[in-house]
């Protein structure tokens, strides 16, 4: 394994003087696929938007190296854009070309590119949010909540897609409560738990499988 | 609603016929009053009636324009931004007669811009206040796509505000118009050589009862008509296009 590229130490993040997230560690280096459990409520997503620079973290310290891509658990479609558009957006505000298309196909979306995110289902606009992210010309991908909303073979199709990534030494971080998905490409997996949430195991490859958490 | 229309348009009629039998001398008939137009002339009608549109959204254009360009300086500068609330607040404060006397000084009586600019001056505060309170709540629901797209300021105006706060924009132009076209006849009845205002004021002068009526009666239909048939419409069609 590489690099980190992906690094936290001892985070700590209250909301309204309530402590959500105590102590967090972790790392995800060049090349691996790093996992993040946990119940409901025990700031994942927070977590997420620490590492995006939306929210701010009140101690410790973090670092993303590289370029960032997410999928963020809301999907966070332009209502006014087609979806094509949307998934071409951070080339179009580069000036680059945006080839949609291959990525579509894989997650099972080329016929909707034209329609508008109000025309398409739910989990169509979620499969549209992941093609998104992963159009952006990225170093570290994290994914928060990805297989929701998911069939299976679209759900094969991601897993496929994420191997693909670290193997081409990206590093991936997959923010997931369905495990067993989870369990088949992470190299390692955070167990997330408490109030204030706390990592309470780190579970390697060889250790995941049923009855691991 | 268009039962709705229906009781008011009898109500209306009933009560214009009982004042005008009440007070004759005070109020003119329906049928006088209708008789008006003919004998002032269509073309006056219509001539009047297309200076006071134009006034109006030429207006509500300046305005528009103003807000727009504010509200890009806005995302430029926090400063500015803070400067646009004292701004507002302070075009509120003026009245509309104190507009209408100064853009007469500057401009003249028979110029078309001192209606203009008190019809912008006084729809401009409406937009100003949709416009900022829709893009900062444009901008902290995308805050996470913002951050991870890092638009420059100017595609986040042209991708993000310029689209995103078109529902707000329009029902706040609905509101702007109707106080353009409102208040533009306002202007005129002061400082023009036309329009519907103008007329208004110059059949009070006169004392023909029926030109006053006939002149009110016009600038209510023509509102009321840009409003059900262009505006609402238009607003609408927005927003079932959104989500």
């Amino acid at each position: 394994m590489g690099e980190a590229l992906v690094l936290v130490r001892d985070l700590e993040k209250s909301f309204n003087g309530e402590k959500i997230l105590e102590g967090i560690s972790l790392e995800v280096k060049r090349g691996e696929v790093v996992g993040l459990v946990g119940p409901n409520g025990t700031g994942k997503s927070t977590l997420v938007k620490i590492l995006a620079g939306v929210e701010r973290t009140d101690s410790g310290e973090v670092s993303v190296r590289g370029n960032l891509s997410i999928v963020y658990q809301e999907d966070y479609l332009l209502p006014w854009k087609r979806l094509r558009d949307n998934l071409c957006l951070w080339a179009k505000f580069r000036g680059r070309d945006c080839e949609p298309l291959e990525v579509s196909k894989r997650l099972g979306i080329e016929e909707f590119l034209e329609k508008y995110p109000k025309e398409v289902s739910g989990g169509t606009r979620r499969k549209a949010a992941i093609a998104r992210a992963l159009l952006i010309n990225f170093d570290v991908l994290i994914l928060d909540e990805p297989f929701t909303g998911l069939d299976q073979a679209s759900k094969e199709s991601l897993l496929s897609i994420i191997t693909e990534l670290a193997n081409s030494g990206k590093a991936v971080l997959v923010v997931s409560h369905q495990l067993e998905e989870l369990f088949r490409v992470a190299d390692r997996v955070y167990v997330l738990g408490g109030r204030p949430a706390k990592i309470r195991k780190i579970l390697r490859r060889e250790e995941l499988g049923k009855g691991a958490v | 609603m268009r039962r709705g229309w229906l009781y008011l348009l009898i109500f209306a009629v009933a009560s214009w016929v009982a004042l005008a039998r009440l007070y004759p001398t005070l109020i003119p008939g329906i049928g006088e009053t209708l008789r008006f137009y003919s004998e002032a002339g269509w073309g006056l009608v219509l001539n009047s009636t297309i200076l006071t549109l134009y006034h109006s959204l030429a207006g509500f254009l300046v305005a528009f324009l103003l807000v727009g360009a504010s509200i890009l300086l806005a995302l430029y500068s926090a400063e500015f931004k803070d400067f646009l609330s004292s701004l507002n607040v302070f075009v509120q404060s003026v009245s509309v007669l104190v507009w209408t006397i100064v853009f007469i000084m500057i401009f003249g009586v028979t110029s078309s811009i001192a209606p203009i600019l008190v019809t912008a001056m006084a729809s401009f505060p409406a937009m100003l206040s949709a416009g900022i309170s829709s893009s900062e709540k444009l901008l902290e629901r995308y805050r996470p796509l913002i951050a991870l797209l890092r638009p420059s300021r100017l595609q986040l105006y042209v991708h993000f505000i310029v689209p995103g706060t078109l529902p707000e924009m329009v029902s706040a132009s609905r509101v702007a118009l109707g106080i353009a076209l409102r208040i533009s006849v306002v202007a005129e009845a002061f400082g023009s050589a036309g329009g519907i205002g103008y007329q208004l004021v110059y059949s009070y002068d006169l004392g023909v009862k029926a030109g006053v009526f006939a002149w009110a009666l016009l600038l209510i239909v023509l509102m009321i008509t840009l409003d059900q048939l262009v505006l609402g419409r238009l607003e609408e069609w927005v927003r079932r296009w959104y989500w």
